[in-house]
Formats: structure tokens, sequence, C-alpha cells
């Protein structure tokens, strides 16, 4: 928390920037208000009536946190068309991609095949019938994992850039986080394409209940958090029920002790994942979720107080995820992590509860959650534009879209992500990447921002097409200076940056190479790291 | 924290007001006291992150209960094979740490074993901000070396200041909220890269955007970039015939900047990989032994490579908690408590196992599994910032804390 002291600076220092408006993070500390909306208005967020009328501005503060930033002239289309239409359209069922997108894809469609597939592509379609053990499986896929996971990275990056369903691809990154699976680990490398094509994006949209439990149930997770290992007679293994406490539910102060964990590492004994040369049940498949009951402790178990008494099986484990899934400090939890990624760092305690009662009058719908933040009054506040420092996979996404740049057939885009910090699927710890500006606000990460944005502007980013005469065709230098400005920032630039960019550009007589410093520049500078 | 002038300002605070104002007093900050022998010393921290298991860094081999509770992953007693390394006829090196004994023997590595945190935490991130911030129980946005570089003399400009670099992608909380962190994966390719017109008109045009404020991060980047562009750091060779391990390549970058005198008062590395609750592996095969044969081998390089100039330096090795004294179902182990710290330097009280150890009967371990705390990190950290840092004003740098006297961890 902010001390008074930092407050009282901040708020001096708010009034000396004259007019120059920066992010206040102590917006969190602010005594709570009434909301704008109407009394007895839903919290979920059917009453519009905190949200003004669009200009291009408010249109852009949208794009920016929920979506991956416009492509051209989107801004100016929502301004035109106004929000409700556009958030229906986004928190839709999800649609086959269109022919763009399609065609972008196809280059990337064996990176989400299920495991038992990937392994029989890998290694002949004999490979599910030998019996591997974990061990030799393990480094028999290792040579193909690099190229794969290139792949796979390079698909959610298409994705970001090319899908129209952005709020979905917004989510989908907010949960590969939240629910972080590691790939590089062991047997996980088989999973995360499946993991991320078959419960994260179809899910991203849906129950909070239902993603948890999928999750919880998926061989990336299970082999990543090591519950596929955890026996209750060779050895109980805390490390999923933790996490599951701390990070997916509750959150660390949602109020479980040690106990819990242990209790819910003992509920959770038997889950597990099926393998190839193990006897497989009925229609079991190998790669999938399986209950082993000779795995499981069948003794009386206590969570939060809740008996769970002796003889359960397989069942219990669903009954304790749907409990934490309702339990208030999940949605608390769920409440404050939203508002920080879709409003500002230090979430403000007005949107967290507005958030929160929607979650808990709609038993956990995301799409009611994320209606009621977009229509909470903070979110509208002048004080959060441009608050929020851009994560890497943020910056390097909405520069692509800014750009309308076409990502080509290689896998070449993930690089870029690599050298900016954010390697997708490659975070070891459980807490996923972070969110906030003290996070990634790293004299590496700028450089790189700086170089990825002239590797852009030149057309030499390996990964992706861009025309930057389609872009930008102007050529007279103020008349570029213009539609740049308008392109990259909606015309949110201060008059330091402009008056920069305006002498190098005056400075330079080749429009081509004009064109380049423009979007170098704009994509560069200060301005584009925020949103 | 004492907040004497506006230089004391932390860079979350400048970046809450980014006025202009307040940047320019930033830029006014005080010059620096004249330097004296401490100003030739470096600190290194080494984070193993992901909580290693200290039980099989250091071994307790003479404790029974040790054996008897790692059926598979336990390191045998000295003189077997795959033996532990005696150090004082109760402990043991890991046989992949065996690089290190050298040191050890020389009196230039001093361990701490059960050393911990008092706050009872097995979350990796909680324990992990509580080492860095040295507050337990109590979060803070500063970090405990952030805010001893604060008390240091500080450098006319931060711009481009190489007094402290992070080796990876993301500032780590132990150095937040003090603008002059240079964070780098690699220093050796860090700078604008584009050809030479079009670089010079780009550098011009980015350094005149970032001077304005707001982001002082980028402002700070391009100046540290020219700095080290400047210094050729793709020419270095180590002396002394040091080879760093691949892993280890940062560790390489750090000998090149001390020796380059630019300034460097502290580094920092972050390692990952120790969270082993699966085949953590015994004295060959399994993650544990992977990740201390290279770390064994880099330290070691990097002692010898620095030669003379070692006596000005310390690593210090810590991790945010141990792990159960009992291995679990998938041969690994589980979050526990205890664990051990290295520090490894010139000038430090070496070849002893420092810390009273509590054992490992059941009676004494810490809620009946895991080793318990008896030395307090912050133990540790007080003697680093005194020793090493030359910072003697404790009271803010470890709020809260009460020293325990015994612990005499320098000559």
């Amino acid at each position: 928390m902010p001390s008074s002291k930092s407050v009282l600076i901040s708020a001096i220092a708010l009034l000396l920037a004259a007019g120059t408006v920066q992010c206040l993070r102590t917006l969190g500390d602010a005594p709570p208000r009434e909301p704008a909306a109407p009394a007895g208005s839903s919290a979920a967020g059917e009453s519009p009536a905190a949200a003004p009328p669009l200009d291009v501005s408010g249109a852009r503060h949208v794009l920016d946190r929920f979506a991956f930033g416009p492509r051209p002239g989107q801004a100016e289309a929502l301004a035109t068309s106004g929000l409700e239409p556009w958030l229906a359209e986004q928190l839709a069922a999800p649609a086959p991609p269109g022919a763009e997108l399609e065609r972008a894809l196809a280059p990337h469609r064996q990176a989400t095949l299920p495991a038992a597939e990937l392994v029989q592509r890998w290694l002949g379609p004999d490979a599910l019938a030998l019996g591997l053990a974990r061990e030799e499986l393990e480094q028999a896929i290792k040579p193909h994992f690099k190229e794969h996971l290139a792949h796979l990275a390079a698909s959610e990056l298409v994705r970001h850039v090319l899908s129209p369903e952005q709020l979905r691809e917004v989510m989908v990154d907010f949960w590969s986080n939240h629910f972080n699976v590691f790939a590089p680990k062991g047997l996980v490398r088989l999973f995360v394409g499946d993991y991320v094509e078959r419960v994260l994006r179809p899910l991203a949209l849906g129950r909070f209940e239902e993603l948890l439990i999928a999750t919880a149930r998926h061989p990336a997770m299970l082999m990543y958090l090591d519950n596929a290992s955890s026996s209750a007679k060779a050895g109980v293994n805390e490390n999923y029920a933790r996490e599951l406490l701390e990070l997916h539910t509750l959150g660390v102060t949602g109020g479980y002790t040690q106990a819990d964990v242990v209790a819910v590492a003992r509920i959770l004994t038997g889950w597990s994942v099926s393998r190839p040369g193990q006897a497989l049940k009925g229609s079991q498949q190998p790669f999938e979720f399986v209950f082993r009951p000779g795995r499981h402790d069948r003794d009386a178990k206590q969570v939060l107080g809740a008996d769970f008494p002796p003889g359960g099986a397989e069942e219990e484990g669903l009954r304790l995820l749907r409990m934490l899934a309702a339990a208030p400090a999940t949605a608390r939890h769920l409440a404050s992590k939203l508002c920080a990624r879709f409003v500002a760092d230090a979430a403000p305690e007005s949107c967290t509860r507005a958030a929160q009662q929607a979650y808990l009058e709609t038993q956990g719908s995301i799409p009611a959650v994320l209606s009621a933040i977009l229509h909470e009054q903070s979110f509208w506040s002048p004080q959060v534009r441009s608050c929020k420092l851009k994560t890497p996979l943020e910056f390097l996404v909405s520069a692509l879209r800014s750009l309308d740049a076409q990502p080509d057939a290689s896998a070449q885009l993930t690089k870029a992500l690599r050298r900016l910090g954010e390697p997708l699927f490659e975070e070891s710890v459980p807490t996923g990447y972070p969110e906030a500006e003290a996070d990634w606000a790293s004299s590496a990460g700028f450089m790189n921002r700086m170089n990825v944005a002239t590797a852009l502007a030149r057309g030499r980013l390996d990964g992706a097409y861009v025309d930057l005469a389609r872009v930008l065709p102007e050529a007279d230098a103020g008349a570029l200076l213009a539609q740049a400005h308008r392109a990259f920032l909606s015309n949110g630039a201060s008059q330091q940056t402009l008056a920069v960019i305006d002498a190098r550009l005056r400075e330079q007589a080749r429009p081509d190479r004009r064109r380049t410093l423009a979007a170098a520049l704009f994509l560069g500078s200060p301005e584009f790291q925020r949103q | 924290m004492t907040q004497r002038s506006p230089a004391l300002l932390s860079r979350r605070q400048l970046l809450l007001g980014g006025s202009t104002l307040l940047l320019s007093l930033a830029g006014a900050r005080a010059a620096p006291a004249g330097a004296g022998p401490l100003s030739a010393r470096t600190l290194v921290c080494l984070f193993l992150r992901g909580a290693a298991d200290g039980l099989s860094l250091v071994v307790p081999y003479a404790d029974p209960e040790y054996h008897a509770a790692r059926p598979s992953i336990a390191i045998a007693p000295p003189g077997r094979s795959g033996g532990a390394l005696d150090l004082d006829g109760r402990f043991g090196l890991h046989p992949r740490l065996a690089p290190l004994l050298p040191a050890y023997r020389a009196g230039q590595l001093a361990i701490v074993h059960a050393v911990g945190s008092p706050h009872p935490t097995r979350s990796h991130f909680e324990a992990q901000d509580y080492l860095e911030t040295a507050t337990p129980g109590i979060t803070r946005e500063d970090g405990w070396l952030a805010r001893c570089l604060q008390a240091r003399p500080a450098p006319a400009s931060l711009a481009g200041s190489l007094r402290a670099v992070a080796l990876g992608h993301e500032p780590p909380l132990a150095l937040r909220g003090h603008a002059g962190v240079l964070t780098a994966p690699r220093l050796r390719d860090f700078g604008l890269k584009a050809p030479g017109p079009l670089r010079n008109e780009l550098l011009a045009g980015f350094e005149q955007m970032y001077a304005q404020g707001g982001l002082d991060v980028g402002r700070d980047a391009l100046a540290a970039a020219r700095r080290l562009r400047a210094l050729e750091l793709d020419a270095y060779t180590p002396e002394h015939d040091a080879m760093y391990p691949g892993p280890c390549a940062g560790l390489r970058e750090v000998a090149a900047l001390i020796k380059a005198d630019v300034g460097l008062e502290l580094a920092w590395l972050d390692v990952g990989g120790w969270d082993t609750h699966q085949y953590q592996g015994g004295a060959d095969s399994g993650r544990l032994p992977r990740l201390l044969d290279a770390w064994g081998q880099g330290l070691a390089a990097f002692r010898s490579d620095l030669g003379e100039r070692f006596a000005d330096v310390l690593v210090l090795v810590m991790t945010e908690f141990g792990r159960t004294l009992r291995e679990n179902g998938s041969r690994g182990t589980d979050h526990g408590h205890g664990s051990v710290m290295f520090l490894l330097g010139g000038r430090v009280r070496g070849g002893k196992v420092h810390g009273r150890f509590p054992g490992l009967a059941r009676s004494e371990l810490w809620e009946e599994r895991d080793l318990a705390v008896t030395t307090d990190f912050r133990d540790v950290f007080r003697a680093v910032a005194r020793q090493q840092l030359g910072v003697t004003e404790l009271g803010s740098i470890l709020p809260g804390h009460t020293p325990a006297p015994e612990l005499v961890l320098f000559t």
C-alpha cells in the first residue's frame, strides 16, 4: 500500500503536471463511492449507465483493455457503433475462425493436436502400443518439442492478432497465467496445445466452475503440479492442492490452513493420467484423465470446516472444486485480479466489489463479471486511461494489430516475444506471468521494445509481414506525423513526443525512410508502452 | 523507511507523480561522498527460486533420521560411492558441489544451516517476497537491497549507472524501489539494433522522448546501453582457466563488470528449477544433481576467474525455504521450512557450518515434518549489509528485527 506521504506527493505531482494525465496507483485507496448506475440495476452489467457515450479515445480505451488494441480503423468504428453491440458480440459463443484467421492458423494446426495423436505423429503409428516407460517416452518426444512449442506459441499469437473474438483472446491470456502450466516439464510437453485449445479457449467466457474443473482434470495440470503421481499409499503430493487454494481459487489470504492443504491433497489422490502400456478399462484412452481408486485416500477429511466422509472416491474431488468455486473468497480473489488486469494495477475497491457481486449473483459467470467491470465507473475514470504498462505480449500483439501485420507461416514471431521476456507457456512458476508495471518495467524489456518497434518498422521482424506504405500512405512529413499519430496512438501522444518525432521526420528526406522512422518512434514511444 | 530528501523517493513514487518537477529534483541527487575502500566491494546475490533442498545441499549425514526419511534420494555418508563430501564430521557437501570444496577449505565459503524465515508460509511467492523485502509477514513494495543502495553514497547520475545489475527479464523485488538498477538477461547484446544512420536517428529520437519522464526505465536503459557498448563485453576472456558452464554465463558477465571497474556494487542472478516435488534425485541423476553440477562449477569458476579481485567480492546464495524431511510419493520433496545459505567471498569466516542445527528427530522438526529454523535469515542479511555493503544504519533496512549476537560470519 502506498504511504499517505506518497499519496500526498502524487496529488501534488498531479497538480504540477498540468494536464499530463498519469496513472494514479492510489485509486485503490480512494474511499468507496456509490456506483453511478441507478439503484436497483444489476451489478452484472445489465445497465450501461456508468459508461459514457463513446468517443474515439474512449473506444480506444475499451480496445486497449478488452482487446489487444485496435487494428486500423477499429477505434473509430467502435465509437460509431457504440459499446453494447460490441460487447454482446464479444461475449457470444465461440465462432468458427474466418478465412483470414483460418489461413494464418493452418501452418500451426499440429500444435494443438491431442497428446495421443502427437505421439503417433512423432514416434510412429505404433508408438502407443510399445509400452514405453515414462522416462523413455520423455526422452523420445524431447527432440520434437522445441519446434512444437514454437508453433504452439505462434498459433496463440496468430489468434491474438487476427481473431475478431478479442475479448476471448484476452481472457485466454489471462487464464493461461491464472492456470499456468510450464510446457518444458516432463510429459507436460505433450498436453499444453490440447489444454489451450480444448480447455482454456472454449471455456474462457463460460462459468468459472467449469473452467476450474476442466483444468483440474487436464493432464497438463495434473502433471505440471504433480497430482498425477500423488498417492495415499506411496506419498501424498501437496503441490497442486496448495496452488489450487492459493492461486486458482481462494487466494493467499483466503483463510485456509496447512491442514486444509493436506486435506485437499488427500481428496485429490487418485486423480491421474492414463498412460499407454498400462491396462486401460473400457473406453479409456491413453493420456486422459483417470481416477485410480488404489491411490485414493478413503479416510474422512475436512476442508474449511466441510466434512468429506470416509469411503469417498472421485466424486469428492468434484464436490471440493464446486465448493471452492462457490466460495466468496474465490469470488473476491478473481474479482480483484480481473480488475487489476482490466482497470488498474491496484484494483479499485469499487471495481472489485462490483465484480465480486456479479460473480456471486451469477454463480461465477465470467461474462457477467467482465460486463460488470466494463460498466463500473472506475473503468471510465480519466485517471485509469493509459495507466497500465503493456505486458510484452500486449505490446507485441498491439503493435502487430496497429500495423495490420500478417503473421507468416513460420513460427518465428515467438522469438520476438522471447526477447521481450514473455515466451508463452515457459513460465515455470505456478503464478504465471505477472501483470503489474513493477514486474515489467525493466531495462532489458524497454530496450527490446525499442528493438522490436524498429524491426517491425523496417519490415524485418521475423514471422510477420508488414506493408508500411499501406498503413501510412502519406509522404509529406506533416501529414505523415498526423496519420501515424492517429494510427498508433489515437492522437494520444504528449506534445513533447510529437515534437521529437516531428523534428526527426522533417530531417529525413526520403519518404520510405520517413515512414520507417515514424512507425519505429511511435511504436517505441513511452505512450505506446501504456494502455 | 526514512525519507530525508527527495533523492529517497522510490521509483514507484516518481512514477506516481510523473511530473517534471519531481524528476528534476531526483536528477539533482546529492553528489557522491568520496570513494572509500567500500566502493570496491561487490555483493553478488544468487537466488535459488523454488525452494532448494538444504538437506541435500549440505547433508546432515550424521543424523540417523536423515537416511531413514529418504529411502531413494538420500545422499550417502562420506566415503561411500556417491557420498557426501565431509565438511566437519557432521555435515557433508553434496558430491556435485565438489568444485566448492577448495573454497571451503581455504576459508572462503561459509555455510549457514537451518536458516530461514520466522514466518511459517509455505507459499513460494509469499516466502520469496518476504525474503526480498526482509520483512517476514509484512508486504512491502521496496526490497531490502534497494534500501541498502539508498543508504550508500549514490553516483552522480543514475542514468546509465551500472551500480546494480539484475541479470534476468524482471527486476527482483529485492531491488525494487531504487531507480539505478539495470535489468537484462545478457549484457553483451544490450543495445539498439539498426543499421548505422537509422540507428543514430532512432537513438536520438528515443533518448529525447524518454527524457521527458514518466517511464524512467526507458531513459536509463538507453543510457546504460551507451555505456555497455563502450565496454565491449563481447571481447571478455576469463582468466586462470576459468570455465563457466552454460547456465552460469551471467556470472561470467558479472566478473567482466567487476574487472572493468564500472562501480558495480550489486549483482543479482535468479536461478530457477529447485522446486523438486518429483524425481529430485540423489547424488547422480535427477533434477537436483543437474542443477548443482552447473552451479558448483560456475561459482568455482567465478572465484578463480576473479583471482585477487575476489577478496572484495561476496556471493550470497539464498532460497525461500527448505523442503520436507521425508521424501514424497514422487521421489521428490514438498515445501518445507529451514534450509541453507552460502556465503562465498574473500572476507567471510569460512570453512565452517554456522548456526545451530536442531536435528531431525520428530520432536525437533517444525510441525513434525520440516527442518526447523534456528537462524533468522535477517541475521545473515544484517551481517552482509554491514560488512559487505558498509551500511551501518540498519533500522530502516531491517525494520522490526532484533539481531542475534552469536552469528559471526565475517573475519
